[in-house]
């Protein structure tokens, strides 16, 4: 009966989160590996994991603009994953640690318009560098491309 | 044609289009402003059909499946971890061929107007979420009986 099936179908759409479903279930059993790699980077693969699953979850309200939200949110985390798998060189962010000037303290909130525009600065902070990726995929070329 | 077969090789053009493509419709990203709101409004007067969203949530679940393969694939490189390796390579190869099948059309004749159809598809995911987990410890006997051709003597005469 599954040739009956057209793409866009429900069924369809249920057979790839079965398939996505099965995917974080070996990622889960990758996270109880007591291989070293694998522990340094559990943090990480807990939140592959995680973000994944919340996405199939998703999918039950049609929550499509959501979903894309976390599938970028997934696509950096892996890349950072493949990175730091393949020894990604720290020595960028280590410098700019050393540079950077010392934590200032909290501004003072004195009225809620203020914590208004605080909270603007804090929005969408964490958007991507280009940049930082464009060195994080030349890097897993080279990398994968050597290993392969 | 263009296939889904996964190429040997790297696969940084992979990651930069998945980077590239999961971008939120902006009207609603602008949600919570004026402008926002109106675009809002305007978009609500054509709503995508529950297709739409199946399709869309299809490829983007197909996408979310290789990377985490693609993740899968980059840490376990360790001849320990070479069974979950083949694991999740076999998964991407089911869900693979099930894109694959984007291309063909279905026959014409078959119409689910009233939503039936989609209706039994539900039912049928939800049985096998439900009795999945019940069957599983009974895997083993069902296998060995199946074997053993026991089954055939018990099935009921059509």
């Amino acid at each position: 009966m599954d040739i009956y099936h057209k793409f866009g179908s429900r069924w369809f759409c249920l057979r790839m989160l079965d398939s996505l479903n099965e995917q974080c279930l070996v990622l889960n059993k990758l996270e109880q590996q007591a291989d070293e790699r694998v522990r340094r980077l559990l943090p990480l693969i807990s939140a592959i994991s995680g973000t994944a699953h919340a996405i199939g979850l998703l999918r039950g309200d049609c929550l499509l603009n959501d979903a894309y939200v976390l599938a970028r949110l997934l696509s950096e985390r892996v890349i950072t994953v493949c990175c730091l798998a393949l020894d990604y060189p720290t020595d960028a962010t280590a410098s700019v640690k050393v540079q950077s000037p010392a934590p200032q303290a909290a501004p003072f909130v004195s009225s809620a318009m203020d914590l208004v525009d605080l909270g603007k600065s804090f929005r969408f902070v964490e958007t991507y560098d280009s940049q930082e990726l464009e060195r994080k995929l030349a890097f897993l070329e080279t990398k994968r491309g050597r290993s392969q | 044609m263009h296939s889904w077969k996964r190429k040997e090789g790297v696969h940084s053009e992979f990651l930069r289009l998945a980077v590239a493509h999961y971008q939120p419709v902006a009207s609603a990203a602008l949600g919570g402003s004026l402008f926002g709101s109106v675009c809002q409004i305007a978009a609500c007067k054509g709503q995508p059909s529950q297709d739409f969203f199946q399709e869309e949530f299809t490829v983007l679940l197909f996408s979310c499946c290789s990377l985490v393969h693609e993740s899968i694939s980059t840490i376990a490189t360790t001849p320990q971890l070479s069974a979950l390796l083949a694991d999740s390579a076999r998964i991407m190869e089911t869900a693979a061929s099930l894109m694959n099948r984007f291309k063909e059309p279905v026959d014409a004749n078959i119409k689910d107007s009233e939503g039936w159809w989609d209706g039994l598809v539900d039912f049928e995911h939800s049985a096998q979420e439900r009795l999945k987990e019940a069957l599983s410890s009974f895997g083993t006997a069902f296998s060995l009986l199946a074997e053993a051709g026991c089954p055939g003597s018990h099935t009921p005469p059509r």
